[in-house]
């Protein structure tokens, strides 16, 4: 089975990715960042609506344009092409609200085995990082592409 | 030889668009960074083996 996904686009780098969802409310633009933090080689996931006027990625807003599984498969796209590229970065993925995040941790469980296999998965808990296990609600997730 | 299929990263394709160079170098960070940025202060980011042998051979 292959997931349906928009065609990204992304800077030199690939650290910015930008695509366009397609659904009920018409076209939106998105932009996913892996943007710097304070800690050496870890990065954080940003996503969210590209502001037209000011350029920056709203996180924060729900455009509900009915397409959630293919912007989710678009979005962990972007997560393969950025570890492929820097396989040494620890990615932080937190969602703008404790339901995005949770939706984050339901997609891990539909991609399942292959993107177990494929990256090393950390979930925060109360009060620290553990191996993801699928029934467990964390506050922000922490990943990180395995070195064949 | 059986392929092992791959469901998302097979299909990943993407497009370099040099008028995204400026946009990343400029862009305002997420409202999210300064939340994460203290998570990693208190909790850290712990060592864990990221090498799939490693990991295919504890599932044994």
């Amino acid at each position: 089975m292959h997931l349906p996904k928009y065609h990204l686009t992304s800077d030199i780098f690939k650290h910015i990715f930008k695509f366009t969802s397609v659904g009920v409310k018409g076209n939106i633009e998105k932009g996913i960042h892996f943007e710097k933090t304070a800690s050496e080689n870890v990065v954080n996931l940003a996503f969210g609506d590209v502001n037209k006027n000011t350029g920056k990625i709203d996180d924060e807003i729900i455009s509900n344009n009915g397409d959630r599984d293919k912007i989710l498969a678009t979005v962990f796209s972007a997560l393969y092409i950025y570890t492929s590229q820097f396989p040494e970065h620890f990615v932080t993925i937190k969602g703008s609200t404790q339901a995005r995040t949770r939706l984050y941790r339901m997609a891990i469980t539909v991609y399942g085995d292959e993107f177990i296999d494929e990256f090393t998965i950390l979930g925060l808990t109360k009060d620290k990082w553990s191996i993801f296990k699928h029934n467990n609600n964390y506050s922000a997730f922490l990943v990180k592409r395995k070195i064949n | 030889m059986k392929v092992k299929e791959k469901k998302i990263s097979k299909i990943s394709e993407v497009t370099i668009d040099n008028s995204l160079n400026e946009w990343a170098k400029n862009i305002e960070p997420s409202s999210k960074l300064k939340e994460v940025n203290e998570i990693l202060e208190k909790y850290g980011v712990p060592e864990i083996p990221n090498e799939k042998t490693k990991n295919k051979e504890s599932k044994k």
